[in-house]
């Protein structure tokens, strides 16, 4: 099984049980202990960020994919949000971004058709893998 | 072998030294570091005596440093004590400080409390004997036991509290920024980190620099850990109550 889903209510109180199953899932992988704290501080950050602009319906999907010793994590958050909710100036956002960049090795950003966005999120390669 | 003698008489003259020397005098830093230098090795013996209570040794040198910097400015040679008698309380007392203040933010059974002094003792050693951070299962694996329970430590660890992180420390001992000078540098340059440089300079000197250097200059907590002496998970503890404050009080 490398694949681990997790949906929990779009409000802000649930970080830390998407925090504590990061952490968990963090720990099957290849990477060292010194990134289980950084993936899960990471992940709470693009919690925020989806629910940045409904803070209080719907739901945030998590999806964590183990693969090559590393991870790739899909955070998406309920529908009707713009891009423009994730990219905006404030300390706070950019205080996530500055996050996100530094602990993954890549982050992309969608928007699907009824306005849910994801930010995918790739873990480094462990070259013992 | 030093002969005790000669090193009581050159303590003697460098406090002499360092007691005529006036505050701005660059030369009293230079004194300064060498009477530290020349007396590690009480904090270390110290320290040792406290070691097996659920902190990393290096945490405890760390800390009983800052008691021997504060008795070294508190010594009069010119009383007739010696220095080591007069230090002892200081570095005890620190130390002691550490641990009175380093409660349970929550409460977390006896056993997990254990098993995370074992962990983290696991982490020191396995980072030394890879050159790297351990897995998680490396871990287990060590300490014979379930990458579950290794998990459940890990989260246990992390509710220690960390109100005392800055207090510990002495104000006007030298500040790690004045150990690593580049760190304002760092924040420089990069157009999106920009807004977030008076967030990072209103931040204590201990918390803003383990930040800039995980997430400016990209070292690893492993890193962090080993530039400034102390455990990879004290650096992580302090990087989650750094950016767990920072947060809250953007939500402010």
């Amino acid at each position: 099984m490398n694949e681990i889903h997790l949906r929990v209510p779009a409000q802000a109180e649930f970080v830390g049980l998407v925090r504590s199953t990061t952490n968990s899932v963090i720990a099957r992988t290849e990477l060292g202990v010194d990134e289980l704290e950084d993936w899960a501080l990471c992940v709470g950050e693009a919690f925020n960020l989806v629910i940045n602009h409904q803070p209080s319906s719907g739901s945030v999907a998590v999806e964590f994919l183990l693969q090559s010793g590393g991870v790739q994590i899909e955070i998406t958050g309920p529908a009707g949000a713009s891009l423009e909710s994730v990219n905006n100036s404030d300390i706070a956002t950019q205080l996530a971004w500055t996050l996100l960049r530094e602990v993954s090795d890549e982050v992309a950003t969608s928007l699907s058709a009824d306005g849910a966005i994801t930010l995918t999120l790739k873990s480094r390669v462990v070259a013992s893998a | 072998m030093p002969n005790p003698t000669n090193t009581r008489e050159q303590d003697h003259v460098l406090f002499a030294e360092f007691a005529a020397l006036a505050d701005g005098d660059p030369r009293k830093s230079v004194v300064r570091d060498e009477l530290i230098s020349s007396h590690l090795g009480l904090v270390t013996h110290i320290a040792r005596k406290y070691a097996n209570r659920g902190e990393p040794l290096d945490d405890l040198i760390q800390v009983g440093t800052i008691g021997l910097i504060k008795a070294i400015d508190r010594f009069s040679p010119d009383k007739g004590f010696e220095f080591s008698t007069f230090a002892m309380p200081t570095i005890v007392g620190e130390i002691k400080r550490y641990f009175r203040d380093k409660t349970w933010a929550v409460r977390v059974p006896r056993r997990l409390q254990e098993l995370g002094a074992s962990v983290s003792k696991t982490v020191t050693l396995l980072s030394q004997q890879l050159d790297r951070a351990p897995t998680v299962q490396e871990i287990a694996d060590h300490l014979k036991i379930e990458l579950d329970d290794v998990v459940e430590a890990l989260n246990a660890n992390s509710a220690y509290s960390t109100v005392s992180l800055d207090t510990a420390f002495d104000p006007d001992a030298p500040t790690l920024g004045d150990r690593f000078g580049s760190i304002d540098e760092a924040l420089e340059g990069v157009e999106y980190r920009e807004s977030l440089k008076p967030l990072l300079l209103a931040l204590p000197e201990r918390e803003k620099d383990i930040l800039v250097m995980r997430f400016f200059e990209n070292k690893s907590q492993t890193e962090i850990a080993r530039t400034l002496g102390i455990s990879q998970m004290h650096v992580s503890r302090i990087l989650t109550h750094t950016l767990t404050n920072l947060r809250a009080s953007l939500q402010d």
